[in-house]
């Protein structure tokens, strides 16, 4: 039988050729540093979110730049999702051959190599992405035109983080006249992600600075659709602000990803979410006042992290090794295992290749990191060859 | 108006997608040169530590002369270095796990060895494998100076080590390092406090030749403390890494050095003040403070995980223009890329893998 998603299944056999062994192993004889995911943890997770998104009157959008993984991505989708969304054309690339049919792309592309690979996406996916600059849209017409696909374009609003986005419903409103004039282009609506808010721990604030910028984003929505551009899709939404931003009247979907790994800041703006992924390592040397760890600033992604089981205080974080101070009063000696749990996991992936997954406290498989690029130029190459 | 140094493609290269990682192959010689340089007449060898890129081309280019091998932090490391052909590699990290003991003694076969000790039951392991496969492998006593990472704590802890080395079939005691991690021209102190660590490093060494035991390599220091570490009668070899491709912190040492690295990104969005580049934290470590802006004036950067929002005065780079900065810390860059592109004379002239991606094992 034909094999429905080949690039899925070369990359998860080439990590199972080269971390075959680990298969079967329990936690503690596994070689460090390595990248667990609990596999429990995130089913349960994900069913928090299902039954966060019951009865609301928007749908959930997964984002996997956060894990990077086909096979969560298709697990999000199992527990409800209607789609994904991407922040490279890379991974957009990545999921629909991993049989998710609705992408996003929730970012500006520009520069021909992304732009012909978003456009070739088109033909056989459901593709969107946003914009926020006329060049763009023309860039995009072209692509599309030359590829002979059609591709959905949200624009990109502003609501207050300063980053990428239109600041106006004026200017929203000229770049939607001109995505609708535009050959291979269909306007769709309007994304915005408020992610000033995930940096707002307390919850009252937090949900108020959410209002403030829903009331924009619905706000440039209702001026498009006085003009005669309605928008079908209004997404925004971080696992910050999934919950309020969700049941705001006017806002059609919500597109965290966090809440599925989930990290330390994350889990200090939603604790119902569980750790998900931790980086497992081991004691290599063991000093009266200390013990060193093989994973550092390399591998966790950051120079912080605490583990996970054992209340020792952090030393320091070094590239290859991280130190807690550990008195003779501690059991923990050379070779023991920990693990530390990060405090943004999305930078320790990218420092790895693939998870072990972790089942009843035994590695049940490996599932590959997809794609790590950022050099991802061989998917366009792919597509380009028509396979 | 942003300078684009290499924005000129020769022809085998086809195309060149944002964000990507360009060495400037003419600096990093320099580099090289200029470390040759430095070490001329002092008697001591540069063994280049390559987690710094994790780049095989990279540590090829950085022997010759007096340097006939690399330093190493993982196994991972190791085997991608000695795939390529280098024959001499140092492990300068503490390997414990017997799997990876095990690794590293397959390498024995095909390389000279050396890795780092600072507990006698890896030195056990160490030996009985080593001894199964019929190759010696080289050791050296880690001597905490500075750090309080690993390494033995006292002369004493050092000598028992080294009797259990000695006793050790397949084991040559080769010598000791201590490395006392990145000292800044800023630091309170400094001079005193490297003075201190190699104090130490020369107290541990005439103990453990004292007791009879050969110590022919003084293995320490990085790039941070090279002044200090040619003007030591202790050290044999330096572990310098960061040298041959530099980071801008590091540039008010006055060292020969000159930054080798860059990262471009494209701009992707823009309004009044400020442009968006396609590179963020998933491209570029953060650890030592954002990148630096490379022929452009920034008067802010923040950096998020996929973009890097500039704020600059006007004119402001037109939508899809290229712009390159310098990251801040080069080594944890290079392990978020599979590939480093190569400048020559302001032209890209081909791409290198960096092959020891990820090779934390």
């Amino acid at each position: 039988m034909r094999d429905p998603m080949p690039l899925i299944t070369q990359a998860h056999d080439r990590v199972r050729s080269l971390y075959g062994p680990e298969i079967g192993r329990s936690r503690d004889d596994l070689t460090t540093p390595a990248l667990l995911l609990d596999l429990d943890a995130l089913r349960a997770n994900l069913d928090i979110m299902a039954a966060g998104m019951r009865g609301v009157p928007t749908t959930l959008r997964a984002h996997v730049k956060v894990h990077k993984s086909p096979h969560i991505a298709r697990m999000q989708i199992e527990h409800g999702a209607i789609g994904v969304g991407c922040a490279t054309v890379w991974e957009a690339i990545v999921m629909a051959r991993a049989g998710i049919g609705d992408v996003f792309v929730i970012n500006e592309v520009v520069g021909a190599e992304k732009t012909r690979a978003l456009a070739l996406l088109a033909r056989e996916a459901r593709v969107k992405t946003a914009v926020d600059d006329m060049v763009q849209i023309g860039e995009l017409s072209r692509a599309a035109v030359a590829a002979g696909s059609s591709i959905g374009v949200l624009i990109d609003v502003d609501e207050g983080m300063h980053r990428c986005g239109v600041a106006s419903a004026d200017e929203a409103l000229v770049l939607a006249r001109r995505i609708a004039d535009a050959p291979g282009l269909e306007f769709l609506g309007l994304t915005g992600y408020e992610g000033h808010c995930s940096l707002e721990f307390d919850e009252t604030k937090r949900h108020a600075l959410a209002g403030e910028a829903m009331a924009f984003l619905t706000g440039v929505s209702s001026h498009l659709a006085d003009n005669g551009y309605p928008s079908q899709i209004v997404s925004a939404a971080g696992t910050g602000t999934w919950e309020v931003t969700s049941r705001y009247p006017g806002v059609t979907e919500i597109q965290p990803g966090s809440y599925a790994t989930m990290d330390g800041h994350h889990r200090g703006l939603d604790p119902r979410f569980g750790w998900a992924v931790t980086v497992l390592s081991s004691v290599i040397s063991r000093r009266s006042d200390r013990i060193i760890l093989d994973a550092g600033s390399k591998t966790v992604g950051a120079s912080r992290g605490v583990l996970k089981d054992w209340d020792l205080e952090t030393y320091r974080f070094d590239e290859e090794h991280s130190i807690f101070l550990a008195d003779e009063s501690c059991p923990l000696a050379t070779g023991d295992k920990v693990e530390i749990l990060c405090n943004y996991t999305p930078f320790a992936i990218g420092y790895f290749e693939a998870y072990h997954v972790m089942e009843h406290g035994k590695t049940a498989d490996v599932w590959p990191i997809m794609p790590r690029g950022p050099e991802s130029r061989w998917l366009l190459d792919m597509l380009e060859r028509g396979e | 108006m942003a300078k684009t140094a290499m924005a000129s493609l020769p022809a085998p290269v086809a195309s060149f997608s944002t964000p990507a990682l360009v060495v400037d192959l003419d600096v990093f010689e320099a580099n090289v040169a200029a470390m040759a340089t430095l070490l001329r007449g002092t008697g001591k060898t540069v063994r280049p530590h390559v987690k710094t890129h994790r780049t095989p081309e990279l540590a090829r280019r950085q022997l010759g002369g007096s340097a006939v091998g690399i330093t190493c932090a993982t196994v991972g490391e190791a085997e991608a270095m000695v795939e390529v052909g280098i024959d001499d590699v140092f492990v300068a990290n503490e390997v414990v796990d017997p799997r990876k003991i095990g690794r590293l003694v397959a390498l024995g076969r095909r390389a000279r060895i050396a890795v780092a000790v600072d507990d006698p039951q890896p030195i056990a392991t160490l030996s009985v494998e080593a001894d199964r496969a019929g190759v010696t492998v080289d050791v050296l006593i880690d001597v905490d100076i500075l750090l309080h990472r690993c390494g033995v704590a006292s002369a004493q802890e050092a000598i028992a080590l080294a009797e259990a080395i000695e006793r050790g079939p397949g084991l040559r005691l080769r010598g000791i390092m201590g490395y006392e991690g990145r000292v800044r021209l800023s630091e309170k102190n400094r001079s005193a406090k490297i003075a201190q660590a190699y104090a130490t490093l020369a107290g541990v060494r005439s103990a453990l030749v004292e007791a009879g035991f050969p110590v022919e390599v003084v293995s320490s220091a990085g790039t941070s403390t090279l002044p200090e570490a040619l003007a030591d009668p202790v050290i044999t070899e330096v572990q310098a890494g960061v040298y041959a491709l530099m980071e801008p912190e590091l540039l008010n040492l006055g060292l020969p050095f000159r930054c080798a690295v860059s990262i471009r990104g494209t701009v992707i969005s823009r309004h009044p003040g400020r442009i968006v580049l396609d590179l963020g934290r998933r491209v570029v470590g953060m650890e030592y403070g954002p990148p630096v802006p490379i022929g452009f004036v920034a008067s802010r950067i923040a950096i998020s995980d996929e973009h890097a929002t500039i704020e600059m005065a006007d004119p402001l780079p037109p939508l899809g223009s290229q712009l390159d900065l310098a990251p801040g810390q080069i080594r944890t860059t290079f392990n978020l890329h599979d590939y480093v592109w190569v400048s020559r004379g302001g032209r890209l002239v081909d791409r290198w893998p960096i092959s020891a991606r990820g090779s934390s094992q």
